[in-house]
């Protein structure tokens, strides 16, 4: 077990935004969080991520309790991946990249072969190698988003938290970046991905959590979540659904 | 360019401007006869004029300009703003005030060690009022206009209480303060601000993977490992440690916390953690070049060393503004 | 309200009048601008005939006869202060604002103005001025007469002066072509400042003090005890150096901020000081 995560609850100014929430994550699986907007999914990945406490519940990583992990520990086991994460300097894509390393070092060392293959290793994996000396923020959202994720993977974490890393991206760099990510999570690793096109969630993960308002309204394989009845009561859209080789969802509006 | 040549050409650099700093002053010093004499016979006028008005004078340059070299560096890297600086947000003036509170009212007489301990307690507080009043990634706008406003009210507490400090020489002296002077330290001076220098400087070694880890913003940066907080703490008792030591040596000198780290960031490939020893290095680099310049300009009587650096940093700041905008919009 | 009619009325007759009718007779109701007329009036004038000395005068720092100077109401030197002292002589310093002396005038009060004295000389004919302006000619030319008494008796030609130099706050200093430079001389010293090219008045860097190596240094502080860079100089540590390490001879700054009798005090102080310190070395 990866993460587990048991009747978590958060409130921000006396606003209840996540209510009773257990989540687990296996070595191996690709979870979506997926739900309407505003339905707290970005909050959930902050708590999973160590960045907010939740008032009540508690949260296992790799076992342990997350907030018994000394921070640079859990950094080298957990990357969270920012929703359009910012680049302050005009950083290479390659210093940019190698910033994932950082939980392997200590304050004075700096990157090691080890470093450099990981890092090599990411750039080629996310498509991002020909960029390697261009400024960070010359990039294209494309690219940006690859870099960032690329980031993230360079520390060869166990768990990955990403929040919407495919929102600014191209059909053919979603499918890519989702084929990624499933390639990820093979092994000992674990991704949690917060999306909002349900048909590639459909397609590449292997459990959904179906939020709204803060709850987990469904849990299950995508076949269990994605009921046309669901997605009426959850985003209040006529869908049809079609479950094939390639599953996909089609929304219809209401016809008031 | 390569960061070790980086390191060793602007070292060179601070060789030859303290060197040339001390060879300066109202008479040519023949200054390996003096540094000799130094040795062997200490009571020799070209010894006391090289060890006890030169040497101090060069020793405070050198490290007041290190300190707001590395306070600018390390301030824009926490803040990720190229326009964050000790001075502009009002640490500086925060400082100076502390300073004047204690040296014209005549508490620092009976406890020398009161000056710098002042002064760094107006910078901590200033910089700190400038944090909690602009939040956590604070924008270009508000820390300028919470700087400017700062600035203001310390400017006019600082006029006020040298008005009314008892000195007949007080209300003078306040463009030493604001625009900062170097002219007849004393090595007493020097040693009074150095534990606190490097006390400052001690306290940022080691910050240079979480300011690069900032590059992409707190939240990041603390899965990463950083503990952001801590970091925060300790940048802004290192701000408040030299900087106040250096503002009580020699008031405000400005803009070089902002120019010297701006100048320098393409040269480290925008690395903030290397930004830190160049910019230690090239701040005192401007501050001894200044120095220098303001002996070297005829003038009645003697120039701030800050009128220099202003002249050099105010239209470096326009531009840098004018840039900003159009990068933002 | 009876008071300020009365002020009025005089203002207005004074302007038509074109300042008191009695050109003989000796002002009654004189006012001073400046700390050194203050210090004149007080030695010259009978005591009734001073209606306002400057604010300064009660200053213990600055004014030598500060404690008879108690029993006078004082002026920060403003018109609107001084007319209703109701004046018929007004004396100001050389560099009394230009602004006032005019409206006062326009008002038609006779305003004297009294140079800054840069000798001896000066200050005689100052005495004298002062002892015309009050009607006591004579009491003034007595006290000249004992001043140059005494000052025959302090000065004699000294060969082989030692150097001294007056260092005041933010190193100002005087030249020969200056009051205190002709006290240095009477008192059988050498202006050190002069080998500068310091004429009159100017200022010395630490460095050349340094270097010229002056037996001793004149301090003369103003407002002893406060604090300022400019007053921080004089404890500069260069100055302590055993190389250095000159001798410190203190003045209060009440005998050197106005000329009067005491300048010959100050003479026979200096004398003093320099026969102590070269005692033993070569006449």
């Amino acid at each position: 077990m990866l993460i587990h995560a048991h009747n978590l609850s958060f409130s921000y100014a006396q606003q209840t935004v996540l209510d009773d929430i257990s989540l687990s994550l296996q070595a191996g699986q690709l979870i979506g969080l997926i739900g309407p907007n505003g339905a707290s999914k970005s909050t959930l990945l902050k708590l999973l991520a160590g960045l907010y406490k939740p008032q009540q519940g508690d949260i296992q990583l790799l076992g342990k309790p997350l907030s018994a992990w000394p921070a640079r520990e859990r950094g080298r086991v957990l990357a969270w991946l920012e929703q359009q994460g910012a680049i302050h300097w005009p950083l290479s894509v390659e210093r940019l990249v190698a910033l994932g390393r950082l939980p392997h070092l200590t304050p004075w060392q700096t990157i090691s072969a080890v470093d450099e293959a990981a890092i090599e290793h990411t750039l080629e994996a996310t498509n991002v190698l020909h960029l390697r000396k261009r400024s960070a923020q010359t990039l294209s959202g494309g690219e940006r988003s690859r870099v960032l994720l690329a980031r993230a993977l360079a520390g060869q974490p166990r768990v990955l938290l990403a929040d919407e890393p495919i929102a600014m991206l191209d059909l053919a760099h979603q499918l890519q970046i989702m084929q990624l990510l499933r390639d990820i999570a093979q092994g000992e690793a674990g991704v949690i991905v917060v999306l909002h096109d349900l048909s590639l969630a459909a397609r590449y993960c292997d459990q959904l959590y179906l939020l709204q308002q803060g709850r987990v309204v469904a849990q299950g394989t995508p076949p269990q979540v994605l009921t046309e009845a669901l997605l009426r009561k959850v985003y209040g859209v006529e869908c049809a659904i079609q479950w094939g080789h390639i599953p996909s969802i089609t929304a219809l509006y209401p016809v008031p | 360019m390569r960061y070790s040549l980086l390191v060793a050409l602007l070292s060179a650099l601070v060789l030859t401007l303290f060197i040339s700093s001390l060879m300066i002053g109202r008479n040519p010093l023949p200054i390996w006869q003096a540094a000799q004499a130094s040795l062997h016979d200490t009571s020799s006028i070209v010894a006391i004029i090289l060890t006890e008005i030169r040497l101090p004078r060069a020793l405070i340059g050198l490290s007041v300009g290190a300190t707001l070299g590395l306070c600018g560096a390390a301030m824009q890297g926490l803040l990720r703003n190229p326009l964050a600086s000790p001075d502009l947000i009002g640490s500086a003036s925060g400082a100076a005030l502390g300073a004047i509170i204690v040296l014209y009212y005549g508490w620092q007489a009976n406890f020398s060690y009161l000056l710098p301990l002042a002064s760094m307690v107006g910078a901590l507080l200033t910089t700190l009022l400038i944090f909690v009043l602009t939040g956590r990634s604070a924008g270009i706008t508000t820390l300028i206009l919470a700087g400017v406003a700062i600035n203001a009210l310390m400017g006019a507490m600082m006029s006020l209480l040298l008005n009314l400090a008892p000195s007949p020489y007080a209300m003078r002296e306040l463009v030493l303060w604001t625009l900062g002077d170097l002219t007849d330290r004393s090595m007493d001076d020097f040693w009074l601000m150095l534990p606190f220098t490097v006390l400052g400087w001690l306290l940022l070694l080691g910050i240079g993977h979480g300011l690069r880890a900032l590059s992409l913003g707190e939240q990041t940066a603390s899965t990463l490992g950083v503990q952001t907080l801590w970091l925060r703490w300790r940048i802004l008792l290192a701000i408040a440690f030299a900087l106040g030591a250096a503002v009580a040596t020699t008031g405000m000198i400005g803009f070089v916390g902002l120019v010297v780290p701006h100048l320098l960031r393409p040269l480290v490939q925008y690395d903030p953690a290397r930004l830190l020893p160049v910019s230690a290095l090239g701040g005192a680099a401007l501050v001894l070049a200044a120095d220098i310049g303001v002996r070297l300009i005829p003038s009645e009587s003697t120039l701030q060393v800050g009128v220099l650096t202003a002249l050099v940093g105010a239209p470096f700041f326009l531009h840098l503004i004018l840039r900003s905008r159009y990068e933002q919009i | 309200m009876v008071f300020r009619f009365s002020l009025w009325l005089s203002l207005f007759l004074m302007l038509f009048s074109g300042g008191s009718g009695a050109e003989n007779a000796p002002p009654q109701r004189i006012v001073s601008m400046n700390l050194c007329v203050d210090q004149l009036l007080i030695l010259l004038a009978e005591p009734q005939q001073i209606a306002a000395l400057t604010q300064l005068a009660h200053d213990p720092d600055a004014s030598y006869y500060y404690q008879k100077a108690l029993a006078y109401p004082t002026n920060k030197g403003l018109a609107e202060e001084v007319l209703p002292f109701k004046p018929d002589l007004v004396i100001a310093g050389e560099y009394a604002h230009v602004a006032t002396v005019q409206l006062l005038k326009k008002l038609g009060i006779p305003v004297e103005t009294l140079p800054i004295p840069n000798s001896l000389n000066e200050v005689f004919n100052n005495i004298r001025r002062i002892g015309e302006l009050v009607g006591q000619p004579e009491r003034a030319t007595t006290i000249i007469q004992q001043m140059q008494q005494r000052l025959a008796q302090a000065s004699a030609p000294v060969s082989n002066a030692p150097l001294v130099v007056v260092y005041e706050a933010n190193g100002y200093t005087v030249g020969d072509a200056s009051l205190r430079g002709e006290i240095l001389h009477q008192a059988g010293w050498q202006n050190a400042a002069t080998q500068l090219g310091i004429n009159s008045y100017g200022q010395i860097a630490l460095e050349d003090l340094i270097r010229l190596k002056p037996l001793a240094l004149i301090d003369s502080p103003y407002r002893a005890g406060t604090y300022s860079r400019a007053q921080a100089l004089l404890a500069h540590r260069a100055l302590k150096s055993s190389a250095f390490s000159p001798h410190i001879i203190q003045i209060p700054s009440k005998l050197t901020i106005c000329e009067g009798p005491w300048l010959i005090d100050v003479i026979e102080q200096l004398q003093a000081e320099r026969l102590k310190l070269t005692v033993g070395t070569t006449p």
